[in-house]
């Protein structure tokens, strides 16, 4: 294969691994991915308007709890690992575990053409006319 | 023929004594969104019924070293007996609060399901966690204004985790609001509401037990339930 492809695919691997990990981390590093459940968050939401529970607010009842019941996040989280079959399988592990093999056999591919005294990169008729 | 006879005779034995350890949970009216308050305890005082559905009513939370898994349900259903002097509201004299082990929610649907399954909760045979309250100890007015009084108490009952029954003393906050305008405008009757955090173990009640992701710290022994309960004089069910 051709160093520039070689090259190409590596740094297309390095990008699959730095925008899955960056999602990752701005979806607040969750160890199990986790999508928006509609249904939860609609009930919530008609909670919030003259929910029962606001009216003991500041009457104590929370006060050795240290604050209100909290609330199970809701928002869409890349997880490190899958966690289902379905579209829970997207993770860092399935989407940046190919994108390092690619980028790691690209550069592997692109140290062995360096160091080989024979290039494996060099253009076919070269190939051929060492080999005579 | 015989001894097919003494068989049964000791099954019927141990089921008599099953259902009279309290195992049983109160049943369920039609609808379901209540239990059906026993004529014993509905004759002990005032009778405030939890209403689900709403509000978050329960989060749990495992912290394992490996995994930090928080999971919730608003499903609980059941009733507290209150005295009916109001000056004595917080010293609840009987109740009984179940939880669908099928409305637990992590977050992750397969998750839930390994939950529920009979390796964990086995909902299936054990469908419900059923916490009865038989006294409340130590109430002390913790807060008071116009419209609320707060007690800190102790609340003392039954915990039944997968057929298993542990008697458990949970400290809690209890505050109650007779029915004004304000309240009205929220929910009809009076109103009161019960807050506490506990742990319960695991191990305790048979869940679980030398499973591989408790064993390798994924899922802890210990979990912390902190429950919210808001309860009505008003059956959830009245008006439907």
């Amino acid at each position: 294969m051709k160093p520039f492809v070689r090259l190409f695919a590596l740094i297309l691997g390095v990008a699959i691994v730095l925008q899955t990990l960056a999602l990752w981390d701005a979806t607040g590093r969750a160890a199990w991915t986790r999508f928006h459940d509609a249904e939860r968050a609609a009930a919530e939401a008609a909670a919030q308007g003259g929910s029962l529970a606001d009216l003991f607010e500041g009457t104590g009842v929370h006060d050795d709890a240290g604050g209100a019941l909290e609330a199970l996040p809701n928002a869409f989280a890349l997880g490190l690992l899958p966690s289902g079959p379905d579209r829970h399988a997207v993770s860092v592990l399935t989407l940046a575990g190919p994108g390092a093999l690619i980028a790691l056999w690209s550069f592997g591919g692109l140290l062995f053409c360096r160091r080989s005294a024979k290039s494996c990169c060099a253009p076919k008729h070269h190939q051929v006319s060492v080999e005579r | 023929m015989a001894a097919r006879h003494t068989r049964w005779m000791v099954g019927m034995a141990a089921a008599a004594m099953f259902a009279a350890s309290g195992i049983a949970a109160a049943p369920r009216t039609e609808k379901g969104m209540t239990l059906q308050v026993p004529a014993e305890h509905a004759s002990m005082g005032k009778v405030y019924y939890v209403l689900p559905g709403k509000d978050g009513q329960i989060t749990f939370t495992s912290d394992a070293p490996l995994e930090h898994i928080k999971g919730t349900s608003n499903r609980v259903v059941g009733y507290a007996i209150a005295p009916t002097d109001a000056s004595t509201t917080g010293a609840l004299m009987a109740g009984e609060f179940v939880l669908p082990v099928a409305s637990l929610n992590t977050g992750i649907p397969m998750r839930d399901e390994h939950l529920q399954s009979d390796r964990w909760m086995g909902a299936g045979s054990n469908p419900d966690i059923v916490f009865t309250l038989k006294e409340v100890k130590d109430a002390k007015v913790a807060k008071e204004d116009a419209g609320f009084t707060t007690w800190q108490v102790t609340l003392v009952g039954d915990m039944t985790i997968k057929g298993v029954s542990k008697s458990m003393e949970v400290p809690a906050r209890i505050t109650s609001m007779p029915e004004s305008e304000k309240t009205k405008a929220r929910a009809p009757g009076d109103l009161l509401a019960i807050r506490a955090e506990y742990a319960v173990k695991m191990s305790d009640f048979g869940v679980a037990k030398g499973d591989p992701a408790m064993e390798s710290g994924k899922v802890a022994d210990e979990i912390t339930l902190d429950t919210f309960l808001l309860l009505s004089t008003v059956s959830p069910e009245a008006g439907r």
